[in-house]
C-alpha cells in the first residue's frame, strides 16, 4: 500500500513504453498459432475478468489524526471498505482474519490498528511474523516509512537469522515494532523470554501474514508455536490479539480458529478496485493419440513466455518444482542470449539460492531491469516485486488457491494483464484443462492443520518446558498433559517437582525441530570443480531424490553431476557439468496397517448393510467367500510406511525420452502417519472380467487417479500426500524380501505383482507425508464418495482410448487395459 | 480398537529409534550408560542420603522457601599452590583497574567472587544454576558460601537470600560471567519475578583480561590451565565439568546426593582460585608499571600491550623494551618491534620507530611489509624524500610478490608506487 504513489507515478511511463494492446496480440497468437493441426488442445478457455470499481468507507473515528492526515498526504481520500471494518473489528478487540486478493492493500488493514495502538501508547508493542525472511524485509521498508513520518512514535526492527548479535539487545531494548517469522519466535525469542520482558508484558498485536500458508506441518507447528507464546504472554500479564491475512482458500476463518485456539472474525468482502485481466487455460495439443502424449508443457511454457517476453512485457514464469524451474531458465536462456558480461535477461529464483543473490532478483524485478524471471512458489507470497504485465503458470500450481495467488502477480492496478496456466499431462492439469468450468467455478481448497499431532506437539512440549516449568493443570492442546509430561519424564527430558515439571536436559531443544520439514537436516550442495565451496542446500526429504550419487543436479539452469552423496555427514559434493540429460528418482514404497480408526462402506450410501443387497458381486463361489467381505471399504487409521529410493531414471532434455537408469542403494525410510485407504476385497477384483496383471494395471491406475483429485479436495501439494498400492494380506511371508540391493528391492515388487496371479485383495492408500501425520486422512475419509465420483469423472472423461499420463498414468505403466479396468472397478465399487 | 495415548507415545518412541534419528539416539543411549554406570557405584537398596550427610551446611529459611547453604571459612594461612589463601585475601586489586576502562574497583573486603553450575551450557531460560558459589574476604579468612537447589523448588529462596548476601558488596569478579553467568542469573531472576541484585554492581570478568596477560605463555587460557600454570595448584580428585549436568539430573531422580559432593569441591576450588588469579594478575600490572623485573619476557610483552590499550604509552614503551632486552622467542620478537615502533611513532619520536623500521625490513621478517610502508609514508609526507619513499614502497612490493605475509594489499602499495612516481616526476627528480 506504501508504495501506492510510487506505483501511480510509474504507471504513466510503463504504458508509454509498451502499446496497450501487446497482452491482447500475445494471447491471439498464442490462440491461433499454438494449435497443433492434427491432434486435440489449444486454448481451452479464456476468461476476462472486467475492470471492478472501488468500495469505499470513511475514515473510523478511532484513528489518530496524525495518522489520517500522513495517509491523506499520501493520497488516501478515503479507505476501502475492508480496511475499514477491518481496523474497526480490531480496535472492538476482535481477533480477525482478512481474506483479500493480491494488491488489495491488506497490509494497511492491519497497519491501521497496530499503528493507532502504539502511536496512542508508547508501552504498548506488536509483533509481526511473516511465513519468510524476504517478506519481512518488504514489510521493513514500509514501515520505516510510517516511522520517519510519526516521528519515532513507531521503532520497527526485523529480528531474524541475519539480525547481527551485537544489535540484538538494542533491538529488544527499543524496538515496539518486532518484525520476524515464526522459526526465529520458536528458536530465537520464545527460549530466552526473559530478555524480551518488556515485549510480552505489552504485547497488544500479534500480526500473522499470509496465513494460508500455515497448513499442514508448517501450520500445526505455528500453532504448538502460537500455545507458547500465549503462555509465555500470559506468564508476564499480557494477552495479545491476532491480526492475520490470507488468500483465498476455503475456510479461513476455520484454519484461523485452528491455528490461534481462538474465536475469529472475518473480513472478507473486497473493496480494492481492479484493472481488466485475462485467465488463459492452455492445454499442449496431443501428439501421440495412441499414448496420450501431448507437447511437452515445459516446451509449452517456454513458447509461451517467450511470446509475451518478445513483446516486451514483464513475465514472470512460475513452475511447480526446482528441477522444472532449472529446466525453464536454461530454455529461456537460450532463447534471449545476452553478450558476455551482459547482465541476464532471464533468470531464476527459488529457495537454494543464497539470500543476496534474491534481493537483488526482487529489485531487478521492481525496477524493471529483469524482464523475465522463472520461480517457485517462492516468489508466490506477497513480496513485493512491482507489477508485472504476465504470469506464466507452467503447469497448473496444484491448488486452486495457489493458482490464483500466483496469477494475482499479474496485472495489480491499472493496465491490462494477463495469466496463462499451460497444463501438463499430470491428471489434475488434464482435468482443470478440460473442465475450466469446474476450475473457474470452484471454491479453493480448505485449508488443515492437526497441532495435536503426537510428535509435533512432544516437541513443543519440551520446547515449552524449557521456557517454563509446566504446571500440573495447564492445557496445551486437547491431549492429556499430564501423560505426555509422565513419557517426557521417563525420556529423562523432565522432572517433576512440587506441581510442576521442569526442563532436566543440557540440550536446547528448539534447535532440534525445524518447523518446515520431517527432518531439520539439510544437505549442503559442495561444488568441487575448482576451491571446494557451497552453492546451495536441500531438505532432508528431497535430498534423496535429487542430489543422490550420479545425479544431475541443476541450480540457476547450471547442471551439476554429483559425485558424491555423503549421507551421514550431510553433504553432497557435485561437479559442474554439461549433460543432454536430467535424472528423476525412482522410489519404492511399502505400507502397514497399524491401526483402523474407521471403516465403512465405500459405496455412496456408506452404510454397508444398504449396499450388500444391491451388488451384483458375483462372488467366487466358495464358501470362504461368503464369510469374506464382498464390499470395498473406506477406511483411516494408522500406518506404517516405509520407503527407499533405489534408482534413477535419466531423462533427455527437449525430448523427455528415457535413456538410462542407475541403480542405488540409499538407506530405507520408515515413518508412521496415517492414512486413507479404499480396501478391496477379492470378491470384487474377481468379478472383474480381466487377467490378473490386467486388474492389477486397472488398480494402479485408479490409485493414480485418486491421489490426483485427492490432492484437489483437500488443500495440499502432491508432495504432501503420498500414493501407494498394498496388499491386505496377513501372510506377508509370500512376498520374497530383499535386504539387500535396490536392484532386488525392485524385482521383488515384480515378483509381487506377478504373484496376484492367485487372490489378490489390495488396498488402495493415501497417506501424509508426514510422521503422525497433519490431518488430511480423515476428511479424505469423509469426502471419500466424491473422492471416487470424480476420479471416474476424471478417467471416463480423458480422451485417450487407454490410458495416459492425465488420468490412470501412462499405457506403458498401467498395461493397455488399465484405463477400461479402472472404470469398471469404480462401477463396482460406486 | 484406539490405542491409547500410553501406547502411541511407546510407538512413536519404537519409531524414533529406527527413523533417520540413529544419531540422536546414539547419543542418548550413550547418556544413559554413563548415568547407569554411577547408579551402579552407590549401594544398593538402601533409601538416598540427602545433601546434608555429604555436605557441611544446613537448610535455610526466607519469605520465598528453603534452600540449602554450605559455609566454610578458609584460614589466610592455608596454602594454596604457590601462595597463602591470606595473600590473596588481602591483596591490593587495584592493578585490575586498568581492564575497567575509567571505574575502580573498591577494597578488596567490598568485592565479591562468584562462579555457578547450572544444568548446561546452552542458555536460555531452560538452563538452571543449581549451585551458586561466592567468595569473599572476611576477618581473617576467605568466606564461602554455596547456595544450592535441593530441588527447583528451592531456587526463588535462593536466589533472593543470593541478593541479599550480595548487598554489603560493590563489585563482582567472574570468570567468563560477562557472557554466561550473570546473564543466566539475571534470566533466573526475571523467571522468579525478583529484581536482579546485578545491575548495582560493578563487574569485572576475568577471563579476556587472563587471556591478554597469559595467551602467549599458555595459548590456552581456560581457568584449570591458569590454575596449574600460574598458580602452582594441582587439583585431586576433581569432578569433570562436562558431567556436572548430568550428575545434578541423577541427583533429581534418585535423591541421592552422593556424587554432588565433588561438585561442591569444584566450585569452591573455582572460587578461591578466582580471587587467587585476580590478586597474581593485579600483582603482576603492578610490578609491570612499577618496571619491577617478571619472570618472563613474553609476560613483559603481554604487559606491554595491555598497557598500550590502556593507553599508558610511558609504560608500555617502557615494558616492550624490557621484553626485547630479555629475548623474545623469533616468532614474537618482530611482532614486539613493530609495537615498539608504532609506540615510538605515535610520541613523535621518529628516529626510534625509524631505526626499529629498518631493523624490521632488514630482517624481511614478519611486518616488514608493514615497516616499509611506514618508512615509505615517513620519507614521503615528513622527510619528503621521494627517492627514499619509493626506494621502500618498491621493497614492501618485492616482498610481497614474494608473498611474505601481511594484510596490505598489492593494490594499495602499487597504488602508492604510481603516485610517487607521478609526484617525483613532476618534481623532476629522477627516482634512480
Amino acid at each position: 500500500m506504501g508504495n501506492e504513489m510510487t506505483k501511480l507515478a510509474q504507471i504513466g511511463a510503463e504504458q508509454l513504453s509498451r502499446p496497450a494492446a501487446s497482452v491482447e496480440t500475445a494471447i491471439e497468437e498464442i490462440q491461433t498459432k499454438f494449435k497443433h493441426s492434427a491432434g486435440r488442445g489449444g486454448v481451452t478457455a479464456i476468461r476476462r475478468f472486467p475492470a471492478r470499481e472501488a468500495e469505499w468507507a470513511e475514515w473510523p473515528e478511532f484513528l489518530p489524526e496524525r495518522l489520517v492526515e500522513i495517509l491523506k498526504r499520501r493520497g488516501f481520500a478515503r479507505l476501502y471498505s475492508h480496511q475499514a471494518k477491518a481496523a474497526e473489528l480490531a480496535h472492538a478487540g476482535k481477533n480477525i482474519v482478512i481474506v483479500t486478493p493480491t494488491a488489495s492493500g491488506k497490509t494497511l488493514c492491519y497497519n491501521l490498528p497496530v499503528l493507532s495502538a502504539l502511536a496512542e501508547n508508547p508501552e504498548a508493542r506488536a509483533m509481526y511474523l511473516f511465513p519468510t525472511k524476504a517478506l519481512a524485509q518488504d514489510q521493513l521498508v514500509e514501515l520505516n516509512r510510517w516511522a520517519d513520518e510519526l516521528n519515532g512514535e513507531i521503532r520497527t526492527f526485523t529480528y531474524d537469522g541475519d539480525t547481527p548479535q551485537d544489535a540484538r539487545r538494542a533491538i529488544r531494548a527499543r524496538a515496539n515494532l518486532v518484525i520476524t517469522n515464526p522459526d526465529m519466535l520458536h528458536a530465537g525469542i520464545l527460549p530466552h523470554h526473559t530478555k524480551w520482558e518488556s515485549v510480552f508484558e505489552n504485547l497488544r498485536y500479534v500480526v500473522i501474514d499470509e496465513l494460508h500458508t500455515y497448513r499442514g506441518v508448517f501450520g500445526s507447528h505455528l500453532a504448538n508455536v502460537l500455545r507458547r507464546l500465549k503462555r509465555i504472554a500470559r506468564f508476564y500479564g499480557g494477552k495479545p490479539q491476532f491480526l492475520c491475512t490470507s488468500a483465498t482458500i476455503a475456510n479461513p476463518g476455520e484454519l484461523g480458529a485452528r491455528i490461534l485456539e481462538e474465536d475469529v472474525e472475518l473480513v472478507e468482502a473486497n473493496g480494492a478496485p481492479s484493472a481488466e485481466k485475462y485467465f488463459v487455460i492452455y492445454n499442449p495439443p496431443v501428439v501421440n493419440p495412441q499414448l496420450g502424449i501431448r507437447r511437452s508443457y515445459l516446451n509449452e511454457s517456454r513458447r509461451t513466455a517467450r511470446t509475451f517476453l518478445e513483446r516486451g512485457l514483464q513475465t514472470l514464469v512460475f513452475a511447480n518444482s526446482r528441477l522444472a524451474t532449472e529446466i525453464l531458465v536454461k530454455y529461456l536462456k537460450e532463447d534471449f542470449p545476452q553478450p558476455p558480461g551482459a547482465p541476464e535477461a532471464v533468470r531464476g529464483y527459488r529457495g537454494g539460492y543464497l539470500p543476496l543473490e534474491r534481493r537483488a532478483i526482487e529489485r531487478d524485478l521492481r525496477e524493471g531491469r529483469l524482464r523475465g524471471v522463472v520461480a517457485t512458489n517462492a516468489l508466490e507470497l506477497g513480496i513485493d516485486i512491482g507489477s508485472l504485465d504476465v504470469a506464466v503458470l507452467a503447469g497448473y500450481p496444484g491448488t486452486i488457491a495457489s493458482t490464483w495467488q500466483r496469477a494475482g502477480r499479474a496485472g495489480r492496478r491499472r493496465g491490462t494483464s494477463a495469466a496463462v496456466m499451460v497444463a501438463s499431462s499430470a491428471p489434475l492439469d488434464q482435468f482443470m484443462a478440460q473442465n475450466p468450468d469446474y476450475f473457474f467455478g470452484r471454491s479453493p481448497e480448505h485449508g488443515y492443520v492437526n497441532p495435536d499431532n503426537l510428535q509435533i506437539l512432544l516437541n513443543h512440549l519440551k520446547c515449552a518446558a524449557f521456557e517454563l516449568p509446566l504446571g500440573e493443570n495447564e492445557t496445551f492442546g486437547s491431549l492429556d498433559l499430564k501423560t505426555l509430561c509422565r513419557h517426557l519424564e521417563t525420556a529423562g527430558f523432565l522432572h517433576k517437582t512440587g506441581e510442576a515439571w521442569h526442563w532436566v536436559s543440557e540440550s536446547y531443544p528448539a534447535d532440534a525441530i525445524s518447523l518446515r520439514s520431517v527432518s531439520s537436516d539439510n544437505f549442503v550442495i559442495v561444488e568441487t570443480t575448482g576451491e571446494p565451496r557451497v552453492i546451495g542446500e536441500v531438505d532432508f526429504s528431497s535430498a534423496l531424490t535429487t542430489v543422490h550419487e550420479k545425479a544431475i543436479y541443476i541450480q540457476d539452469g547450471l547442471q551439476y553431476h554429483v559425485e558424491r552423496f555423503d549421507y551421514v555427514g550431510r553433504k553432497a559434493y557435485v561437479r559442474a557439468c554439461d549433460s543432454e540429460y536430467f535424472t528423476d528418482a525412482i522410489s519404492y514404497t511399502k505400507i502397514k496397517i497399524l491401526e483402523t480408526f474407521e471403516s465403512a462402506n465405500a459405496g455412496r450410501s456408506g452404510e454397508p448393510e444398504d449396499r450388500s443387497q444391491e451388488g451384483p458381486i458375483e462372488a467366487g463361489g466358495d464358501s470362504l467367500a461368503r464369510s469374506a467381505p464382498r464390499i470395498a471399504t473406506k477406511n483411516h487409521g494408522e500406518v506404517q510406511v516405509n520407503t527407499q529410493v533405489v534408482g534413477f531414471k535419466k531423462i533427455k532434455f527437449h525430448t523427455m525420452e528415457n535413456v538410462g537408469s542407475g541403480d542405488l542403494q540409499l538407506p530405507e525410510q520408515e515413518m508412521h502417519t496415517t492414512a486413507y485407504w479404499l480396501a478391496i476385497p477379492e470378491a470384487v477384483i474377481e468379478s472383474l472380467p480381466y487377467g490378473a496383471d490386467e486388474r492389477l494395471h486397472g488398480v494402479r491406475g485408479l490409485a493414480n487417479a485418486m491421489q490426483a483429485i485427492a490432492t484437489l479436495l483437500v488443500m495440499c501439494d502432491a508432495r504432501d500426500l503420498g500414493v501407494a498400492v498394498g496388499e491386505n494380506r496377513k501372510t506377508e511371508a509370500r512376498i520374497p524380501e530383499s535386504q539387500e540391493s535396490g536392484q532386488e528391492k525392485r524385482e521383488s515388487v515384480q515378483v509381487q505383482n506377478s504373484a496376484s496371479r492367485t487372490a489378490f485383495e489390495p488396498n488402495i492408500y493415501l497417506y501424509d507425508k508426514y510422521p503422525g501425520g497433519v490431518g488430511l486422512s480423515e476428511p479424505l475419509f469423509r469426502m471419500s464418495a466424491e473422492l471416487l465420483e470424480n476420479a471416474r469423472r476424471l478417467i471416463s472423461g480423458c480422451s485417450c482410448p487407454e490410458g495416459c499420463p492425465s488420468c490412470v498414468g501412462p499405457a506403458g505403466e498401467v498395461g493397455e487395459k488399465g484405463k477400461e479396468v479402472a472404470v469398471a472397478l469404480l462401477e463396482k465399487i460406486l | 480398537m484406539m490405542m491409547t495415548l500410553e501406547e502411541k507415545l511407546r510407538q512413536l518412541q519404537q519409531a524414533a529409534a529406527q527413523s533417520t534419528q540413529e544419531r540422536e539416539l546414539a547419543r542418548q543411549l550413550e547418556t544413559l550408560s554413563r548415568h547407569e554406570r554411577r547408579r551402579q557405584k552407590l549401594p544398593a537398596e538402601r533409601a538416598p542420603f540427602g545433601i546434608e550427610r555429604y555436605v557441611d551446611g544446613e537448610v535455610r529459611r526466607n519469605d520465598w522457601g528453603e534452600f540449602f547453604l554450605a559455609q566454610q571459612a578458609l584460614p589466610f594461612g592455608r596454602p594454596y599452590g604457590k601462595y597463602r589463601i591470606g595473600e590473596v585475601s588481602t591483596a591490593d586489586l587495584s592493578g585490575l583497574d586498568i581492564f575497567l576502562a575509567g571505574s575502580k574497583l573498591p577494597a578488596v573486603s567490598s568485592t565479591v567472587f562468584l562462579d555457578t553450575e547450572t544444568t548446561g551450557l546452552a542458555g536460555g531460560t531452560g538452563t538452571c544454576a543449581f549451585l551458586i558459589g561466592i567468595a569473599a574476604a572476611e576477618g581473617s579468612a576467605l568466606r564461602v558460601r554455596q547456595f544450592f537447589l535441593r530441588d527447583f523448588k528451592d531456587e526463588k529462596a535462593a536466589l533472593g537470600a543470593l541478593a541479599e548476601a550480595l548487598e554489603p558488596y560493590e563489585a563482582i569478579v567472574t570468570f567468563n560471567g560477562k557472557s554466561f553467568d550473570l546473564p543466566l542469573l539475571e534470566t533466573r531472576y526475571t523467571l522468579a519475578r525478583l529484581p536482579s541484585p546485578f545491575r548495582r554492581l560493578l563487574h569485572l570478568d576475568l577471563l579476556h583480561p587472563a587471556r591478554r596477560m597469559w595467551k602467549l605463555r599458555l595459548e590456552r587460557c581456560e581457568l584449570k590451565r591458569l590454575e596449574a600454570e600460574i598458580l602452582g595448584v594441582r587439583r585431586q580428585g576433581d569432578v569433570d565439568g562436562a558431567e556436572i549436568p548430568s550428575i545434578y539430573f541423577d541427583y533429581l531422580r534418585t535423591g541421592e546426593a552422593r556424587g554432588l559432593q565433588p561438585v561442591f569441591f569444584h566450585n569452591g576450588l573455582d572460587l578461591v582460585s578466582l580471587a587467587a588469579l585476580s590478586a597474581e594478575l593485579a600483582r603482576v600490572i603492578a610490578a609491570g608499571l612499577a618496571d619491577e623485573e617478571t619472570d618472563s619476557s613474553l609476560d613483559l610483552f603481554s604487559l606491554s600491550r595491555i598497557f598500550e590499550r590502556a593507553q599508558n604509552h610511558k609504560a608500555a614503551v617502557s615494558a616492550c623494551a624490557r621484553a626485547l632486552r630479555a629475548g623474545l622467542p623469533d616468532a614474537v620478537e618482530p611482532h614486539a618491534l613493530w609495537r615498539l615502533a608504532g609506540q615510538h611513532k605515535r610520541q613523535a619520536r621518529y628516529d626510534a620507530a625509524i631505526e626499529i623500521w629498518v631493523e624490521i625490513a632488514r630482517r624481511g621478517s614478519a611486518f616488514s611489509v608493514e615497516a616499509c610502508e611506514e618508512l615509505a609514508m615517513h620519507f614521503e609526507h615528513r622527510a619528503r624524500d621521494l627517492a627514499q619513499a619509493l626506494e621502500f614502497t618498491e621493497v614492501a612490493l618485492g616482498r610481497l610478490r614474494e608473498s611474505a605475509p601481511s594484510r596490505i594489499s598489492i593494490e594499495r602499495v602499487t597504488h602508492r608506487l604510481k603516485r610517487l612516481r607521478r609526484k617525483s616526476s613532476r618534481a623532476g627528480a629522477s627516482p634512480a
